[in-house]
């Protein structure tokens, strides 16, 4: 530490020795050094051998990503707010024993009023109820909501407030968006409570999302998920029936959840879509609102489509809620374009759906997006889901989707000016904040 | 001497202070307790302790349990020399004697011939491992991962470890235990030179789980990830014994295993057994054992006596000893050897058998 010898007279000077000015450096260097050994992206390049089919890998990608296969569930596809928050309320009204609900977003509207309300009435019957919200991603909501709803009963916890001894912590955001009513039915969605996500993706003010509903055993899954970030929050263990019931089988769809609170190792869900994507074999279908892959992503991309994959990207076109992700996601277009992979842009309103569908069996769907801040620092939460028909259900919703569509085109994508792709640059420098 | 500003020597106090704190504030153990209502069956907890801790309960197994050295490397041996496709094994002892030479040589044996070996060993718990095995090996075509070695990028995660010892068969039958190789956990637990532990063999759909265990280090270390039926197979019921397997690699947030202990005490009805090397107990635990006293729960603690490969460890350990033997925790000291094995039996339904020590180490660290 650098050692302060008597100050001169105007006393805006000191004077220090050389060495301990070393000495400073040295100690500086070190905890930098550690710190970043501690927070560096561990770089994980899978291998993948080949494969005859995409069925053959499920075990192995359930398995590295932490989460059984369940057998026996049904599923109800939620698309957009007119799907989603009528469920949403629905489910809330019809629990007896206990309403959870995880979320980064709450911010303003009357749909947030409507769900505190329902909420507050359901603790106000007895009902326990507990609600996860992140302390960033709820900043802008209605203070007096949340305290209208602590006074009737709901316990609320904020996950990662800003504390100077969790520091090291509070860019490590929950991103899951997950609700479990009674422990017997759940939704995972991508979906925020706030005005945006109401509608049916009508114009720019309401956005595109999609859901679903669980029933079956994955709904312990889901619950677990739930309790994971409550203990850590509340230190309160959910335990017993009540939250972990029996779940008899309610259907024929084979379901896995996943879940990943990254920091320091190799990110569940990060893995999980590399996986799926080293091991298409016919077709690769992404939804997503922020699509920024890195150079290994791009690589598997590229070598999914050398396999004769059919590789389709929807991004967001013009209406984005960042202009900076849209940008740092084109710096790898025209590597991508140029090998085969085929990009198109949802013109309507902000896409925000998280939905991957691979070779029509297996779908997946959640709060994962398809960058560096969801796949190495945020708690995500996606449920996988092995049927035919579902697949087949989000795969038309998607071509429905592609009437809405821009497509890309790798040669005039070169041509995009000169300004524009210095923007793409810049952007993808921040990416692995973004 | 040099002349700097103020603002500046403020500035340099300030980027420490900063460092530091985001330092700490990553490395620092985040308190946490657990509160965990009053329960009529320790039954009815199992599906909260499964789903809490990431562990899916699989019907339809089958264990055998290998107490020792005389019971365990004759197994092991004998399904390295079984194994048709694939051998996996991982552990964090590795030191020096015959039995590591046997074991190496019957690894580089079935490589030899063509079966895909891959050997997770940690860089520090196998650092007196003979160089010449560990060539020898690689030349017959093991495949052989170090786990988190020393190099300087990897700094801060230096302290974590795989204390896991596991070895998978075809994917197909898969060993968990607390022995490392080394001539210490040979015989029968019959003198200071020989430990006690404990192991089993697994047999049915439970097989997989393990088998995803050591897929995650090794993807982790190699990148390769392990697809297919040569791995992952259809697994029949092999018995009628329900399982869960837990796996521990905490930093930043609550480890799964730590969960599993406390939860396991909080819901214990009846009777809980613990048999552990290294027990050193927080306050938080010492609480809820006494609480589980008050509950009517009979408690029995196993901790090694004078043979021990940790003074400080048992130091540790007996801080709450007083507070706990007043509370009616009956503790037990083990004479004969060092006792290394890790179980605990709670009501005479469920037994944890693993690698896992009841320290902080091993539910905050490894």
């Amino acid at each position: 530490m650098a050692k302060a010898a008597r100050p001169r007279k105007p006393a805006r000077f000191l004077q220090v020795t050389y060495t301990a000015a070393g000495l400073y450096l040295v100690v500086l260097l070190s905890l930098a050094l550690l710190l970043w050994s501690i927070l560096r992206e561990r770089e994980s390049h899978v291998r993948v051998p080949d494969l005859a089919d995409f069925e053959q890998a499920l075990p192995s990608i359930a398995g590295l990503t932490g989460s059984p296969i369940l057998a026996g569930n049904s599923v109800e596809i939620l698309q957009d707010g007119d799907g989603f928050f009528p469920v949403l309320l629905d489910e809330i009204a019809r629990a007896t024993e206990s309403v959870h609900l995880e979320t980064y977003v709450w911010w303003k509207g009357e749909i947030c009023v409507q769900v505190a309300r329902a909420l507050a009435d359901k603790a106000k019957q007895g009902v326990e109820v507990r609600l996860t919200l992140d302390a960033i991603g709820s900043n802008e909501g209605d203070n007096d909501l949340f305290e209208m709803m602590g006074d009737a009963g709901v316990k609320i916890a904020h996950y990662h407030p800003f504390e100077l001894r969790d520091l090291g912590l509070f860019n490590n955001r929950t991103h899951r968006k997950i609700a479990i009513f009674d422990g017997r039915e759940a939704l995972v969605f991508g979906h925020g409570i706030a005005e945006e996500w109401t509608g049916h993706a009508q114009d720019r003010d309401h956005w595109r999302d999609t859901g679903v509903r669980l029933t079956g055993p994955i709904v312990n899954a889901v619950q677990a998920v739930f309790a994971e970030n409550w203990v850590e929050t509340t230190e309160e263990v959910l335990v017993g029936e009540k939250y972990f019931p029996a779940l008899p089988a309610t259907g024929s769809v084979r379901a896995h959840m996943t879940a990943s609170s990254p920091q320091g190792g190799v990110s569940q869900l990060e893995l999980l879509y590399k996986l799926a994507i080293a091991t298409a074999q016919k077709e690769l279908i992404v939804q997503n609102p922020y699509f920024i892959p890195d150079g290994e992503l791009t690589g598997l991309l590229e070598r999914a489509v050398e396999r004769g994959v059919d590789v389709q990207v929807m991004i967001p076109g013009p209406v984005t809620d960042s202009e900076i992700v849209r940008h740092a996601g084109h710096r790898q277009f025209q590597d991508l374009l140029e090998s085969g992979v085929h990009i198109c842009e949802y013109q309507k309103t902000l896409s925000h759906q998280k939905v991957m569908i691979v070779d029509g069996i297996w779908s997946h769907v959640g709060s994962t997006n398809f960058d560096d801040r969801s796949l190495d620092i945020n708690d995500e939460a996606s449920v996988g889901l092995i049927d035919e028909e579902v697949a087949a259900r989000l795969r038309a919703a998607y071509e429905k989707d592609l009437k809405d569509c821009k497509k890309l085109d790798a040669a005039t994508w070169d041509e995009r000016g000169a300004w524009h792709k210095l923007k793409d640059r810049l952007s993808y420098m921040i990416n692995e904040q973004l | 001497m040099m002349t700097i500003p103020i603002w500046l020597f403020v500035l340099m106090l300030l980027s420490i202070a900063l460092l530091g704190t985001m330092l700490w504030t990553l490395l620092r153990e985040r308190d946490f307790r657990v509160r965990v209502p009053d329960l009529d069956s320790f039954e009815e907890a199992l599906p909260s302790i499964a789903g809490m801790t990431n562990a899916a309960i699989l019907p339809g197994n089958r264990a055998e349990i290998l107490q020792n050295g005389d019971e365990f490397f004759p197994a092991l041996l004998e399904s390295i020399a079984e194994a048709k496709v694939s051998i996996h094994f991982e552990t964090y002892v590795w030191w020096s004697g015959d039995i590591c030479d046997q074991v190496a040589r019957a690894f580089a044996a079935r490589a030899r011939e063509g079966l895909e070996v891959r050997l997770t060993i940690d860089a520090l718990g196998s650092q007196k491992m003979s160089k010449e095995l560990r060539v020898m090996m690689k030349e017959a075509g093991c495949k052989l991962s170090l786990y988190h070695p020393i190099r300087l990028t990897d700094l801060g995660q230096l302290n974590k470890r795989t204390h896991r010892k596991l070895a998978i068969f075809d994917g197909k039958v898969a060993y968990v235990f607390g022995h490392g190789i080394s001539k210490l956990w040979l015989g029968h637990g019959q003198d200071k030179d020989h430990w006690r532990d404990t192991g089993v063999r697994l047999r049915g759909p439970v097989v997989n789980g393990v088998q995803s265990v050591f897929a995650q280090h090794w993807i982790e270390e190699t990148g390769e990830v392990l697809v297919g039926e040569k791995y992952f197979p259809a697994l029949e019921p092999a018995g009628d014994i329900r399982m869960h397997v837990l796996s521990g690699a905490p930093l930043g947030g609550v480890s799964d295993l730590e969960l599993l202990f406390k939860m396991a005490i909080a819901t214990a009805q009846k009777e809980l057994i613990i048999q552990n090397p290294y027990f050193i107990s927080d306050p938080e635990t010492v609480s809820l054992l006494k609480r589980a006293i008050k509950r009517g729960v009979e408690i029995k603690i196993m901790v090694p006596g004078k043979i021990t490969d940790s003074p400080i460890v048992s130091r540790a350990g007996q801080i709450h000893f007083s507070e706990m033997l007043n509370a009616g925790v009956r503790i037990f000291h083990f004479e004969k050897t060092l006792i290394h094995q890790k179980i605990v039996v709670i009501d005479g339904v469920w037994s944890h058998v693993g690698s896992t020590n009841l320290d902080d180490r091993s539910f905050d660290i490894n």
